[in-house]
C-alpha cells in the first residue's frame, strides 16, 4: 500500500517537472520567433537543436566533450588522491588536522577560476593550467567531506574493527572509508559539479588551445564568430552529461551504496 | 602457582586519566581471577571503571599501572581471543548485511579461508542466536535486540576464550532483556566461552553469574565478591536469591526498602548520574 | 541644514538638466560609443578631450567592454549606436546577419607576429606544442594567420591547433616572460615593447601577408541608427575626421596629451605615434580582401560582391567606383 503511494508520489514529481521543463522549453521557442530580441542573441530553440544535431554528426561537439571529460577526470583524479593522502594524514596527526583545518577554512571559499591568473603564471596556459584550476576547486569540497566523514564513524564500529585485528591501513579501509561513505559520496558529487564549472570557467577566460579545448572552448570559439545556436548547444550538452552523471552514476551508486545500507537521512 | 584452569588474572591494575588539572583514578589496584568457562558479572555504580576495566583486559586501553594476562600472556593489544560486545547499537557494520558482518569477522581474521565454509560457520552462530532466516537484512532494519543478537553471533563465530560484554541488554526493554538472558546461558553453556557481563542492574547479575563483583566508585575499586552458586535456571522468587540481591542492594548503599520499587528507583538514580558523569566529556 | 542643501542642489540639478534642451541654443543629440583605450583609439580619447563632439552639437555616452567581442554584441542589441573593430569580427557579424555597416575605416597600424625563440623563422618552425597568442578567435591577427598559414603551409587551418586566446596584456607578459607562448599575434604598442627586448623578432608581418596596408580597425555603425539619425551618423563621422586630421597635424601635442593616459613618457609616445607605417585615416583599406579570404577558408559563409552590401553612402563615394577598371584606392580594398 504505502509503497506503491511513494512510487506515485514520486511519479508524479517527474511529471511534474518534466512539463515545467517542457513548458519553458515552449516558451522559449515562442518568445524566440516572436523575436522581440535579436535572432542573432536568441535563437530558437528549434534551430539550437538542429545545430547541436549538425555538431553531434560532424563530430565536433563529441571530441571537445571528451576532451572536458579527460580534463575532468585528470583534474579531479588528482583532486581524490590529494584530498585522501591529506584527510589520511590529518586522521593521524593532530597538527597536520589544525593545518588542514586552516586551509580548509582559508581556501574553501575562493573560487578555482580567481586563482586561473596565477596559475596561468606559473604554469602557463594549456591543458594543465586547466587541470590545475579543476584540481583546486575539487579538491576542497572533497576534503572537508572526508575529514567530516572519517570523523563520524561511531567510535564503536572502530572498536568492533580493531577488536578483529585490523589497524592502520587497514582499518582505514575496512571501516573508515565504507563508514565514511556517505560524506564520500557528498564530495564526489559537489567536486564533479565545480570540476565541470571550473573546466569550463577557465576555457572561457582564456581558451586553451584550439584543437585541444573542451566544451569551455567550443562555446568560447563559437561566441566569437557569431554562432550563437551552437553556443546554446554547447550549454545544453554540459546540462544532459551534468544530469546523465548525476542520475546513472551518482544516483545509481547511492542506491546501492548508502540508501541499501541506511545511511542516509532521508 | 598458576593453575590450569586460570583463564584471567588481573594484578594490581591502576588505570587513572588526566583531564587537564584533574585526576581521575577510574581504577585502583584491582586484582581478579578468573576462571575459565567462568560467568563473571561486573556491577557497580555510574562511574566506577567498569567499563574501562573492560577496555583494559579488551586492550583498548594500557593500564596506568600492573598489568592483565590471559593464560600467563600480558595483554599488549586488541585481540580476537578477547571479544566485545557494546552497549550501543552501532557496533555492526551497516554496510554488510547480517550474514556479511559475521563472514567480514571470519575473512579479516583468516580465520577460515574459503568464501562457502565462512558462510556456513556464519550461519551456523546467527541460528544459535536464534536468527536463522535474517541473513540478508541489513543492520538498519533490525530492531534493537536483533542487532545484539548478531553483536554476540559476530563476536562468538571467531571463537574468543573470553567475551566481554559492557552492558549488552542495557537498552532493551524488560521483555527482550529477560528471553536474551535465557539464550545468553544457553549459549554459554553450549560454547563454554568465558564471560565477563557488566550490568547495572542487581537481578540480571544474580541471573547470570557465577561470581558478582561489585565495585565502588571515587576511586574505582572491588568493593565486594560473592560468589553465586545458587542453581540454575535461577528464579528472582526464590529465597536464597532475595538475600544476595539484598547483599548486593547494601552493598551498593542502599537502604533496606521495598525492593520492587528500589529496583526502580535504582535505574533512575544511575540513569541521573550517568547523565552527570557524562557532563565533564561534554 | 547639510540635508536641505542636498536636497535643494539634486533639486536644482535635476530641473536643469530636464530644461537643458530648451536652454540650449543648438540640438544637443545624444550618441552612444563604445569606447576602447589605448594607442589603436588615440582618434577617440582625442575627440574626447578637446571636446570635438561637443562642436558637432553630439553629447557622447561612452561604454566600455572588456573584449571585442562584447563590443560586437552591444552593438547589435542596439546598447551603442557605434563602434570600432577588426574587418574580421565586422564580417563575421555582417555574414551572421547584424544590420550593420562600415562607417569609416579608422586607424591602420602595423601588426606581427612576434618570437623569442631564434629558431622560428617562418611559419614552418612552429612545431604541434608552440602556443601562438591572438586576442580572440575569429580576430584580425587570427584571420592573418590563417593567411599566413594557407601561403606558407598550404592551409588556413594548418596553425588552429596553435592558438590560443588571450588579451593582449596578459599574452605581451607571457611572452617577454617566455612563459607557456612561444609567438603573439599582435598590434602597437605591445607591439613595440616586445620587439624591443632582445632576441624577439618578428616571424611574419601584415604587408607580407596581404599585401599591402589594410584598415586595423574600422568604426561599425548600425543600420538602423544610420537610417533614423542620418545628421547624428554625418556629425560623428566628421567629428571622427576631425580628431584624425589633427592628430596627424599635431602628433607632438597628441604626444604631450595623451602620454599620461598611457602611463608613457611623451618621447615613447611620440616614437609611437610616428612608428613606421602608423596612419590614423578614415579612408578603408582591405574590406574586400579580407572578405574574399574568410569566405574561401570558410569563416563565413557568403562573401559581399558589391562594396555597398558592407559600407555606407560616405565611405563608398570616398573610395569612388572608376570607370574602366579600379582606381588606386579601389584596388587597395582587395587583396
Ligand atoms: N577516555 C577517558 N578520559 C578521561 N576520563 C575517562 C575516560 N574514560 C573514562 N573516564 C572516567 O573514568 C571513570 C570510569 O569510567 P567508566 O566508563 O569506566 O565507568 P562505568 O563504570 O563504565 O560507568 P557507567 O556505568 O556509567 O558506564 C569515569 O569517571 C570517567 O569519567
Ligand atoms: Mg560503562
Amino acid at each position: 500500500m504505502k509503497v506503491t503511494k511513494l512510487k506515485k508520489k514520486s511519479m508524479n514529481k517527474t511529471l511534474n517537472q518534466g512539463l515545467f521543463i517542457v513548458g519553458v522549453m515552449i516558451l522559449w521557442e515562442l518568445v524566440a520567433r516572436a523575436q522581440w530580441f535579436p535572432v542573432l542573441l536568441f535563437p530558437s530553440l528549434s534551430s539550437v537543436f538542429v545545430n547541436l544535431l549538425t555538431e553531434l554528426v560532424n563530430g565536433e561537439i563529441g571530441g571537445r566533450l571528451l576532451f572536458s571529460l579527460y580534463l575532468i577526470g585528470a583534474g579531479l583524479g588528482l583532486a581524490v588522491v590529494t584530498a585522501a593522502v591529506t584527510a589520511t594524514s590529518a586522521l593521524i596527526s593532530p597538527i597536520i588536522s589544525d593545518w588542514v583545518q586552516a586551509l580548509m577554512a582559508v581556501l574553501h571559499p575562493l573560487p578555482g577560476i580567481a586563482v586561473l591568473p596565477i596559475i596561468i603564471l606559473w604554469l602557463g596556459t594549456g591543458p594543465q593550467s586547466i587541470i590545475a584550476v579543476i584540481w583546486f576547486s575539487s579538491i576542497w569540497p572533497l576534503i572537508t567531506n572526508l575529514h567530516t566523514g572519517l570523523r563520524s564513524v561511531p567510535a564503536t564500529q572502530m572498536e568492533a574493527g580493531r577488536n578483529l585485528g585490523l589497524k592502520g591501513i587497514a582499518l582505514i579501509r575496512f571501516i573508515l572509508l565504507p563508514g565514511a561513505f556517505p560524506y564520500i559520496l557528498t564530495g564526489l558529487r559537489v567536486a564533479w559539479a565545480r570540476a565541470w564549472q571550473a573546466s569550463v570557467a577557465a576555457e572561457m577566460v582564456f581558451g586553451a588551445s584550439g584543437g585541444e579545448g573542451g566544451l569551455g572552448w567550443f562555446i568560447y570559439k563559437k561566441r566569437f564568430f557569431m554562432e550563437i545556436p551552437s553556443v546554446f548547444g554547447g550549454m545544453i550538452v554540459i546540462i544532459l552529461v551534468g544530469l546523465l552523471v548525476e542520475r546513472l552514476c551518482f544516483e545509481w551508486v547511492e542506491v546501492r551504496t548508502i540508501r541499501r545500507w541506511g545511511m542516509t537521512s532521508e | 602457582m598458576v593453575s590450569n584452569n586460570e583463564e584471567l588474572v588481573i594484578e594490581n591494575l591502576d588505570k587513572t586519566y588526566y583531564l587537564g588539572e584533574r585526576r581521575i583514578n577510574a581504577l585502583e589496584r584491582i586484582n581478579l581471577q578468573v576462571k575459565t568457562g567462568e560467568f563473571i558479572n561486573i556491577i557497580g555504580p555510574s562511574g566506577c571503571g567498569k567499563s574501562t576495566l573492560l577496555r583494559c583486559i579488551a586492550g583498548f586501553e594500557k593500564p596506568t599501572n600492573g598489568r592483565v594476562k590471559l593464560r600467563s600472556n600480558e595483554i599488549k593489544g586488541p585481540g580476537i581471543d578477547r571479544m566485545m560486545v557494546f552497549q550501543d547499537f552501532e557496533q555492526l557494520f551497516p554496510w554488510y548485511t547480517v550474514l556479511g558482518n559475521i563472514v567480514f569477522a571470519l575473512k579479516v581474521t583468516k580465520m577460515i579461508a574459503t568464501a562457502k565454509e565462512r558462510k556456513e560457520i556464519a550461519k551456523h552462530y546467527l541460528k544459535m542466536v536464534g536468527l536463522a532466516g535474517f541473513e540478508d537484512l541489513y543492520p538498519h532494519q533490525l530492531s534493537g535486540g536483533m542487532k545484539q543478537r548478531v553483536a554476540i553471533a559476530r563476536a562468538l563465530s571467531v571463537q574468543p576464550r573470553i567475551l566481554l560484554m559492557d552492558e549488552p541488554f542495557g537498552s532493551l526493554d524488560a521483555m527482550t532483556r529477560s528471553t536474551l538472558q535465557e539464550e545468553l546461558i544457553r549459549i554459554w553453556k553450549e560454547t563454554k566461552v568465558t564471560i565477563i557481563f557488566v550490568t547495572h542492574n542487581i537481578e540480571e547479575a544474580i541471573i547470570l553469574g557465577d561470581q558478582i563483583i561489585v565495585f565502588e566508585a571515587n576511586p574505582g575499586r572491588v568493593k565486594e565478591v560473592i560468589k553465586n552458586t545458587l542453581s540454575r535456571p535461577r528464579s528472582p522468587e526464590a529465597n536464597d536469591f532475595s538475600q544476595i540481591w539484598e547483599r548486593i542492594h547494601k552493598l551498593l548503599g542502599f537502604k533496606n526498602r521495598e525492593r520492587v520499587l528500589e529496583e526502580r528507583n535504582l535505574i533512575r538514580l544511575f540513569q541521573e548520574e550517568r547523565e552527570l558523569s557524562l557532563l565533564p566529556h561534554l | 541644514m547639510k540635508k536641505m542643501f542636498w536636497v535643494l542642489l539634486c533639486l536644482v540639478l535635476v530641473t536643469g538638466w530636464s530644461f537643458a534642451p530648451r536652454i540650449h541654443s543648438a540640438p544637443v543629440e545624444e550618441i552612444k560609443i563604445a569606447g576602447q583605450f589605448g594607442l589603436v583609439y588615440a582618434p577617440l580619447m582625442v575627440a574626447q578631450s578637446r571636446k570635438i563632439f561637443e562642436k558637432y552639437g553630439l553629447k557622447p555616452v561612452w561604454k566600455e567592454y572588456g573584449s571585442g567581442g562584447a563590443v560586437r554584441e552591444a552593438l547589435i542589441s542596439g546598447e551603442v549606436d557605434v563602434g570600432f573593430m577588426g574587418i574580421p569580427p565586422f564580417l563575421i557579424g555582417w555574414d551572421k546577419g547584424c544590420q550593420w555597416k562600415a562607417a569609416m575605416g579608422f586607424v591602420v597600424v602595423p601588426v606581427g607576429l612576434v618570437t623569442y625563440d631564434p629558431n622560428i623563422k617562418s611559419l614552418k618552425d612552429f612545431k604541434a606544442g608552440d602556443k601562438i597568442a591572438v586576442p580572440s578567435p575569429g580576430s584580425v591577427q587570427h584571420i592573418l594567420l590563417a593567411m599566413a598559414a594557407e601561403k606558407e603551409l598550404g592551409s588556413a587551418t594548418a596553425l588552429d591547433n596553435n592558438i590560443v586566446a588571450m588579451p593582449h596584456p596578459d599574452a605581451a607578459a607571457a611572452l617577454i616572460s617566455k612563459k607557456g607562448i612561444k609567438a603573439h599575434f599582435t598590434t602597437p604598442p605591445y607591439l613595440f615593447e616586445e620587439l624591443s627586448q632582445p632576441g624577439f623578432h618578428l616571424v611574419v608581418d601584415d604587408i607580407t601577408i596581404f599585401g599591402h596596408p589594410f584598415s586595423f580597425n574600422v568604426g561599425v555603425a548600425s543600420e538602423r541608427f544610420h537610417d533614423r539619425r542620418p545628421v547624428v551618423y554625418s556629425s560623428f563621422v566628421n567629428a571622427i575626421s576631425e580628431a584624425m586630421a589633427w592628430i596627424n597635424a599635431n602628433k607632438k601635442a597628441v604626444a604631450n596629451l595623451l602620454a599620461p593616459e598611457f602611463k608613457l613618457t611623451p618621447e615613447k609616445t611620440m616614437a609611437y605615434l610616428t612608428w613606421e607605417g602608423m596612419n590614423y585615416t578614415t579612408a578603408p583599406y582591405g574590406l574586400m580582401g579580407f572578405a574574399e579570404f574568410m569566405q574561401k577558408a570558410g569563416y563565413i559563409k557568403k562573401a559581399p560582391q558589391q562594396m555597398e552590401e558592407i559600407a555606407f553612402e560616405n565611405v563608398l563615394a570616398f573610395v569612388g567606383s572608376r570607370a574602366g577598371g579600379r582606381s588606386e584606392i579601389e584596388k587597395i580594398q582587395y587583396k
